[in-house]
């Protein structure tokens, strides 16, 4: 991870829902973030719904991810696919959208019987001369041809691109309100407002807000799959998040700068760390003494942090929350979801992790098991970095 | 008159240690005693590290550590203290 030299955040997010009846959706949205700084997006729509459209779906995804993590040719990819599946009128066909995003912008996206991509730039739908478009056309083993639209833009910040599936802008066909079904003119005009109302939407609340409109036009009884990936390339939220005192003591004051010269959201994990720091930056640190819903230790509060919990034991609880997240969305109460809530809503993560141990936490005669603090967050870390797609650092203190 | 101060330790030891119920304390103090006292989470005083200190959970009444807190201990030094 460099992110130095990535000017801002590429924030990728999807939502999905499933067709009324189905027992599992034909689409699948994957996503990830490559070692060389690259951001590949993969969005599958399956012939149908249930369960063989889902495994085409997600064998299709896979093939992909694999071909572009290779840095092979698109192309080939799709050939590939292609020669596997059949194309268009096969049994066992799908469409496909593929965005390869490099760490400074530069935009690559292919197409196979897909819904054409919106761009949205300065908050309106943008299709002018900074993209670039072909067509890559293949011949399969059968003797059938198949056509890629290929796309290439430099990506600006503040702009939105929205990946989206058939059943999307088909949604609401047949009603009075929609005869014609949304189509892509009608989601185009949606998202535009939705910008306009709030030009910071998060990439996740986007791509959700798209799926629950599409809902409401299938009168909350979705006629297929419905499935929408969001990216946002935007100004980074950072998050510092310090926990455990320093190993040496006299790296107390280095901490407490860390602290004082940050420049975003801070959160303090563990009461000898907050105190440390309440002592060196001379302010004052209150408990909020009150049972939460979460059975945690009480937060504390002191100017400058946004949140102060207990160490460990929260770290855990927080661990097991993005363990089982399956999304970015996490609906609960508690010290340990509004931790959980902090670190997924933001993109630059860094971590100073004071590695002194309390050996009272290690006596074998606790009725709690306490885990090792830097375990805990460098596992924390991993589910950020690898499920969720967050910049991390960490510093050892 | 001036309250006297409760400051129970909210660290990761104390509280599985049964520090958990003594957030509870204000809940169990007698009337006469409630609007003499005033009760303060602190997050760590590190006791648990400390010699010949006693068990956790610890709290402070005062300038009195009670340690192995429960409630009921709680409340005795609390009455002890004022009187």
């Amino acid at each position: 991870m460099t992110p130095d030299r990535i000017k801002y955040f590429i924030e990728a997010e999807s939502s999905q829902r499933t067709e009324t009846g189905s027992f599992a959706s034909g689409d699948v949205c994957m996503s990830r973030r490559t070692d060389d700084g690259r951001t590949l997006l993969t969005l599958i729509h399956g012939r149908g719904s249930g369960i063989q459209a889902n495994v085409t779906a997600s064998v299709i995804s896979s093939m992909i991810v694999s071909y572009a993590l290779r840095n092979a040719p698109v192309g080939q990819a799709a050939g590939s696919v292609l020669n596997t599946f059949g194309g268009h009128g096969s049994k066992t066909d799908a469409s496909f959208a593929v965005a390869d995003i490099q760490a400074d912008g530069t935009v690559r996206i292919a197409e196979y019987e897909a819904p054409a991509f919106l761009l949205f730039r300065n908050g309106v739908p943008y299709e002018g001369g900074d993209i670039q478009t072909e067509h890559l056309d293949i011949a399969t083993g059968n003797g059938q041809n198949h056509t890629i639209r290929l796309s290439r833009f430099g990506a600006l910040p503040e702009d939105r691109i929205v990946l989206y599936t058939k059943g999307v802008i088909r949604s609401g066909s047949g009603t009075q309100r929609l005869p014609d079904g949304w189509t892509r003119t009608g989601l185009a005009a949606a998202i535009t407002g939705l910008l306009g109302q709030t030009p910071d939407i998060s990439a996740r609340e986007l791509a959700a807000a798209v799926v629950n409109r599409a809902e409401a036009n299938d009168l909350f009884v979705p006629k297929s799959d419905l499935s929408c990936m969001s990216v946002y390339f935007r100004q980074p939220r950072r998050l510092l998040l310090c926990s455990g005192p320093p190993f040496n003591e006299t790296n107390d004051r280095k901490l407490a700068e860390r602290v004082k010269n940050w420049n975003g959201t801070t959160v303090i994990c563990g009461g000898t760390t907050a105190a440390i720091v309440a002592r060196e930056l001379r302010r004052e640190i209150s408990v909020n003494l009150r049972r939460d819903i979460s059975g945690l230790p009480p937060t504390s509060a002191m100017p400058g942090i946004n949140l102060i919990t207990e160490g460990v034991l929260t770290l855990a609880r927080v661990k097991s929350l993005l363990e089982q997240a399956s999304s970015s969305e996490l609906n609960g109460q508690g010290t340990d979801f509004e931790l959980a809530r902090i670190l997924l809503g933001h993109d630059r993560i860094e971590f100073v992790v004071g590695t002194r141990i309390n050996p009272q936490h290690q006596d074998p005669a606790l009725p709690v098991e306490l885990e090792l603090r830097r375990n805990v967050i460098k596992e924390i870390a991993r589910l950020l970095e690898t499920k969720f797609l967050k910049e991390i650092r960490t510093e050892y203190l | 008159m001036e309250k006297l101060t409760v400051r129970i330790c909210t660290g990761t030891l104390c509280y599985i240690m049964g520090g958990a119920e003594l957030q509870l304390l204000g809940d169990y103090l007698p009337e006469s005693l409630a609007d003499k006292v005033e009760i303060r989470g602190a997050t760590c005083l590190d006791f648990c590290n400390q010699e010949g200190k006693g068990k956790a959970p610890f709290v402070l009444v005062g300038d009195q550590l009670v340690t192995g807190a429960t409630v009921a201990k709680v409340v005795e030094a609390i009455k002890q203290k004022l009187g």
